[in-house]
């Protein structure tokens, strides 16, 4: 203790409050060379303080001075702390601005608060967007329902229970739950989650399918037909046990927007007492709608926007396509279909089995022609028909969406290019809002090289392309990419189905037919 | 190395702005708003005006609003030249893409809807209140010389579907006043959206023809965005503050009246008491040519609406 | 567009352009902001723990809105009044034995230093053994050599709190307050002063000997000053003079000079008053040195704060399915805290060592883990809560006045309401954050801010420094599983 010196002085006419004296204290105290540092206001409590550290303060110090004892392990280094005291007492202010405002909202609830009083609550009118961890999904989407917000959940693996008392709630208050599980809204031209440019227009969507919506969208659009609004309501919305509760709420607001004149409802296929009381509903509200719900024996997403055109009295579509149909005629049997949207995979399957029988996938149309697809993008099909959704929640786990991060898919489309059972390869590709910025950048080569590769057996590749006019990607540009890379591209899934089936060698049903009805739900 | 900014654009623009690309010129530049003119794509067609404007700014109904940027994230001064369409702004240093359409603010001219003029069931009971709010809320205003009586001759005018009438006693006081859109020409759109909601499609047919009259000689009269606006206008279009008002009035979509009436004073320096005046010059008429509508106010309320319009031409 | 006043959220959703607020992957927002919408983004964290399955049935519980907005409203509308000083004997009918202690149950074996320290005092204080040696063994065993059983009970169990230790003997004495609005009770200790004092767990012979002065001349005087202004202008509004002493740079945790000011104010006139009425054996020399000692005393007010918020808190209390937090008290050892939906149940994690300043040599490893039933404060909405109400304070943690500032913005997030009669005059004065809401601090992972004073952890070493603390998260991921559990089926 006694080693060193030691430095104890009062000056009288020096006040600082106790706490800048403290922190002074303190940085003395972590100066080189010195043992103890103590600057405080003559009370009584600091000098006994101080004589606890054996640094007496001089007899008569009284409330009002302040008292510098230091000890340290030679006169420099206390030379160095009375420096430092003396710039530590000049310059207590803070030149720093006083206030960084409101911290980011961590909550849904006070974000919506921030959101109106930015606003105003003049113009604008809130919408939620989730896409947390669908455990999580609930909490904020109940924050925007009961805040009178409308809310996107995108977010999947939502308990169901979770979703009915989600939508039930809303249903009281008069918002919109879309989802979960929804992959794309637009909402007065507001694309949210996927979507794509759409022109304004007078046509609405009820969308229990993302990619679905999507496609037609792309088809009303190069029909030249607008879209008003396109509200999504989530994958499972159309079952037994979700009852269609957003569907109908959609439909009924709808049926009172005076600038929708047609609505389309598009779903994977639902369950039939839900569209049966759908139906009766739209007909009640005296509503046009253009069901488009997907299935055997049901029409496919191109004939319904056939239907649309039709209905508002415009000439029929010949649906664009691009590149040449390749002369020769693949020798190898299987037809293999890589998607990254689930709805587009399901029509394919649809058509495909219609002429092929029995086609494989991860998302079966029957429970029996399930594929195991592990968590890696792989599997084993032999020479079977196969279609494979690399959008399903197991390939996506801990992974971007195949939309935005192609690698997945194009690995095994190399893979597939050299396995000799394999004739036609079917491919989608999705433009819009969300999606990857440029896929006919790594899609175009990796489709050359897929050629080159099977080129002796005739391969041919066949791809179905998502996207409007106005798409930041580009759809002339994409479609020319992929053209010129050998792909014959079609804007109708359908039509790319079709032309993917055509092609495949002696293309009849080799198991059974699919023109029975499906047992049991497609997903 | 060009910048690259995306935008969303009224479908107003649609045809504009997905047309093939032509040729367009900076005609007005400010922090928050440049305004374009596109050359008219084949002879015989309109030059046409676009709007790049941020989120703050008055969304005009030929408006760009460019994402995420406050201000204007590029400087284009007067004169610049740039290529409008194909989905694009482009010029040396940057291109603005479009990824949104919106649809532009719109009184209800639509077919099917009410002729409030012939509808005796037209909710006048609310007019005349709803009209002495308007007032208050503008204050003391005085509009250049010649601009009221024109109002009132042409409003007279449209009623009786007489568009000739109506534009030869606009056309003399059309750009008067200053700035970017001058006072004489913000009180016309005023009244040509106030008669397109009040008159339902009633007299749509005659306020566009209105516009056309107005058009042709119009880049001699004012500035080139004025022009381009009042086009909007006599097709029905204005910013969502003039739209909202407009429909509030005529008793088409009932909003929080306060707030409605105080947006739209507030726009602009003027712009918007201006616009006020000519709504006020079209709405009032509509008061004197029916039946005794303010026999329930009390003759010595200062706000009764049969007192005279503050609107008063100066002196 | 404006809303019509009869159009759902919905229909206005189909009319107008959307604000939109995005929660979770950053690629949507993106993908907005490039359509040149305006977006808010949430900045999402998971919520703390595995909690996600409690939360969901917390926040769809049907009840919880309403419930918080039930137990928000009482707590707000709670009044405190100081009606009377009285020996906690009388007041708490305390038997010869009886101790209370801050914060959640507690046993001498787990008692850190300063609270051994401070029951030791206790023990001595009330005569019960003669030295410090047998004043702990009589702790330890439960009975003292002459047989009186010791008990322990936290305050808050009597509608009581103390700062710090919060040891309340028999022979102390305690202010009583009352909220005049739901009628409630609430008691506290009178403040020792700073230095070595029982409540830091000192108990040497100034300790013992200030106590008893206090008992011998500070309660009575208080008493008969209290007493006549009660009866006289009526009771002292404490809740009033915390609204004001937030306005002059007090926090009413660690910095109460303010609030000490306004209350010597109310109190020298009783005095003088009564200065012919003196209790048996007290003359003016002892009236002055209870003035001097209420005045030197920066923390006098800091026991009538306490009570204000303790009132408001029970006011708050036991409505089923709120998750509004009644209780944050520590013991030394445990940190605990008590919710409205689940009434006495205490929720209890480690108590941590405050980050803070130390006095002279002291250091972070002299320290204790955070003490006292002082957090009731920051329950109530003010303290850490309401730091920009007292940016002086933010520097004992070495901070800017802008820490200050965003300390307290920081709590809206988890709070339910903003204070009406607590504002904060550098933000507007907006209302202080009040109302802490157990969902939103396992949902944001951000927890209360509690100013403290920092104890010795060695019995009998008192104050060695002060600073800022938070509760365990703990507390309220085991909070949010009892909420849980406390949902009705449906």
């Amino acid at each position: 203790m006694s080693t060193g010196t030691t430095h104890i002085e009062t000056r009288t006419g020096v006040y600082a409050d106790s706490v800048t004296l403290m922190q002074i204290s303190k940085r003395l105290a972590a100066l080189e060379g010195i043992t103890a540092a103590q600057v405080a206001m003559g009370t009584p409590l600091n000098i006994e303080v101080l004589e606890g550290m054996g640094l007496p303060a001089p007899v008569g110090t009284g409330p009002n001075d302040l008292v510098v004892a230091l000890r340290a392990l030679d006169d420099a280094a206390r030379d160095r702390a009375l420096a430092e005291l003396a710039s530590a007492l000049t310059v207590t202010a803070s030149s720093a601005g006083l206030d960084g405002g409101d911290p980011p909202p961590r909550r849904t609830a006070s974000a919506l608060e921030r959101a109106a009083q930015a606003s105003g609550g003049s113009t604008g009118t809130p919408l939620v967007v989730v896409s947390v961890p669908g455990d999580s999904a609930f909490v904020e989407a109940h924050d925007a329902v009961t805040a009178g917000s409308n809310v996107v959940v995108f977010s999947d693996n939502v308990p169901v229970e979770q979703e009915i008392a989600l939508k039930d709630e809303a249903a009281r208050r008069g918002v919109l739950v879309m989802g979960p599980d929804c992959g794309t809204a637009v909402v007065s031209g507001v694309g949210v989650g996927f979507a794509n440019v759409v022109a304004p227009g007078r046509v609405s969507l009820v969308a229990a399918s993302g990619t679905g919506a999507q496609h037609l969208m792309a088809l009303l659009d190069a029909a030249g037909i607008g879209v008003r609004h396109c509200l999504g309501i989530g994958g499972r919305d159309m079952s037994a046990a979700v009852g269609g509760r957003s569907a109908s709420q959609a439909l009924r607001a709808l049926a009172a927007d005076p600038s929708t004149d047609l609505v389309v409802v598009v779903s994977k296929p639902p369950d039939a007492d839900v569209a049966a009381r759908l139906r009766a509903e739209a007909d009640e509200l005296g509503v046009d709608v253009v069901w488009a719900l997907l299935g055997f024996g049901q029409p496919d997403l191109t004939t319904a926007a056939g239907q649309v055109v039709e209905h508002l009295g415009l000439p029929a579509v010949t649906w664009p396509t691009w590149g040449t149909d390749a002369s020769t005629r693949p020798s190898a049997p299987a037809l293999r279909g890589l998607f990254v949207g689930g709805t587009l995979c399901d029509e394919a399957m649809v058509i495909a089995a219609e002429s092929l029988g029995e086609v494989r996938s991860n998302i079966p149309l029957r429970p029996e022609w399930a594929l195991d697809v592990d968590g890696a993008g792989r599997w084993d099909a032999g020479d079977a028909h196969t279609m494979v959704d690399f959008g399903d929640d197991r390939l996506t786990e801990g992974r971007p969406h195949p939309m935005i991060d192609p690698t997945l898919r194009e690995e095994r489309l190399l893979r597939e290019a050299d396995d000799p059972c394999v004739g036609v390869l079917l491919l989608d590709v999705v433009l819009g809002h969300g999606s990857h910025p440029d896929p006919a950048a790594t899609l175009a080569p990796a489709i050359s090289d897929a050629l080159r590769r099977g080129g002796d057996r005739g391969l041919a590749v066949v791809v179905s392309l998502t996207g409007t006019k106005g798409d930041p990607q580009g759809l002339e540009r994409q479609a020319a990419a992929l053209a010129a890379a050998g792909a014959t591209v079609h804007l109708s899934n359908a039509e790319a189905a079709r032309h993917a089936v055509q092609l495949v060698p002696d293309a009849v049903p080799r198991k059974n037919t699919a023109t029975d009805e499906p047992t049991g739900g497609a997903r | 190395m060009a910048g690259r900014w995306t935008g969303a654009a009224s479908d107003a623009l649609l045809p504009v702005l997905t047309g093939p690309a032509r040729p367009a010129t900076v005609v007005g530049a400010g922090p928050v708003a440049v305004y374009l003119r596109a050359e008219p794509s084949r002879a015989g067609d309109d030059a046409a005006l676009v709007a790049l404007v941020t989120r703050q700014a008055v969304r005009v109904p030929c408006a760009v609003v460019v994402a995420d940027a406050e201000p204007l994230p590029f400087t284009l001064a007067p004169g610049r030249r740039l290529q409008v369409g194909d989905g694009s702004i482009t010029w040396d240093a940057g291109v603005l893409t479009v990824v949104r359409w919106w649809p532009a603010a719109t009184v209800t001219g639509t077919p099917g809807r009410t002729d409030l003029r012939r509808d005796p069931t037209a909710p006048r009971d609310g007019l005349p209140r709803r009209l002495a709010a308007l007032r208050l809320a503008v204050g003391p205003h005085v509009l250049p010389e010649g601009v009221p009586t024109a109002l009132e001759r042409a409003a007279e005018a449209t009623d009786r579907r007489d568009a000739a009438t109506a534009a030869a006693a606009l056309r003399p006081v059309l750009g008067l006043g200053s700035g970017l859109t001058p006072s004489a020409d913000d009180a016309v759109a005023g009244l040509l959206l106030a008669a397109r909601s009040w008159s339902g499609a009633g007299l749509s047919a005659t306020v566009a023809e209105l516009g056309a009259r107005l058009a042709a000689g119009l880049a001699a009269r004012t500035t080139a965005v004025s022009a381009g606006l009042l086009r909007h206008a006599a097709e029905g279009r204005g910013a969502p503050e003039v739209v909202r008002a407009v429909e509030h009035l005529t008793g088409r979509s009932p909003a929080d009246e306060a707030q409605v009436l105080r947006e739209l004073v507030s726009l602009g320096h003027s712009s918007g008491r201006d616009t006020a005046a000519g709504i006020l010059t079209y709405l009032y008429r509509q008061l004197t040519v029916t039946n005794d509508p303010t026999s329930h106010l009390d003759p010595t309320d200062p706000t009764r609406p049969d007192h005279p319009p503050l609107v008063r031409e100066s002196a | 567009m404006s809303a019509s006043n009869d159009q759902s959220p919905l229909q206005h959703l189909l009319t107008a352009e959307p604000d939109v607020v995005t929660v979770g992957a950053e690629l949507f927002a993106d993908a907005l902001r490039d359509q040149g919408v305006a977006v808010t983004p949430v900045e999402w964290r998971p919520p703390v723990g595995r909690t996600q399955e409690a939360l969901a049935t917390v926040v769809g519980d049907p009840r919880r809105d309403e419930a918080n907005a039930t137990a928000l409203h009482r707590m707000l509308s709670a009044g405190a009044e100081l009606v009377d000083v009285l020996p906690a004997a009388e007041a708490l009918d305390l038997q010869p034995g009886s101790f209370l202690h801050a914060g959640p149950p507690l046993t001498v074996e787990r008692a850190s230093g300063p609270m051994l320290g401070a029951l030791m005092g206790a023990v001595l204080f009330e005569r019960l053994e003669d030295d410090a040696e047998a004043a702990e063994r009589a702790l330890r065993e439960g009975r003292t050599s002459s047989g009186v059983a010791i008990t322990l009970d936290p305050c808050h169990h009597h509608r009581a709190v103390g700062p710090m230790a919060g040891v309340v003997s028999p022979s102390m004495w305690v202010f009583v307050l009352r909220d005049p609005v739901h009628g409630g009770t609430a008691f506290c200790s009178l403040n020792e002063g700073l230095g070595n004092v029982l409540r830091y767990g000192a108990y040497g012979p100034e300790v013992i000997e200030r106590l008893q002065w206090m008992s011998r001349v500070l309660g009575p005087l208080l008493q008969l000053a209290v007493r006549r202004r009660a009866a006289g202008a009526g009771p002292i509004d404490v809740k009033a003079i915390v609204g004001q002493m937030l306005q002059m740079g007090d926090e009413g945790h660690n910095r109460n000079r303010a609030g000490t000011m306004m209350l010597v104010r109310e109190l020298v006139p009783e005095l003088m008053d009564a200065a012919d009425q003196l209790p048996e054996g007290l003359g003016l020399g002892d009236v002055a040195d209870v003035v001097r000692f209420c005045n030197g005393n920066d923390h006098f007010f800091l026991n009538l704060v306490m009570p204000a918020c303790k009132l408001a808190m029970d006011a708050a209390r036991d409505v089923p399915g709120s998750t509004l937090v009644t209780v944050m008290a520590r013991n030394g050892t445990d940190f605990g805290i008590q919710v409205s939906g689940t009434g006495d149940e205490w929720f209890t994690g480690p108590a941590s060592v405050p980050d803070g300043l130390y006095l002279g040599d002291y250091g972070p490893d002299d320290a204790n883990p955070d003490i006292g039933d002082s957090a009731i404060t920051e329950t109530g909405g003010i303290g850490g809560m309401a730091m920009a109400a007292a940016p002086a304070i933010v520097r004992f943690v070495g901070g800017e006045v802008g820490d200050a500032l965003a300390a307290t913005r920081a709590m809206y997030e988890i709070t339910l309401g903003e204070h009406p009669a607590y504002q904060v005059p550098i933000l507007g004065f907006r209302g202080t954050p009040s109302g802490i809401d157990v969902t939103a601090v396992v949902r944001t992972g951000v927890l209360p801010n509690i100013n403290t004073g920092i104890a010795g952890k060695v019995a009998g070493t008192g104050q060695v420094g002060a600073g800022l603390v938070s509760p365990p998260t703990e507390c309220f991921t085991d909070a949010i599983e009892a909420l849980a559990k406390a949902v009705p089926a449906s």
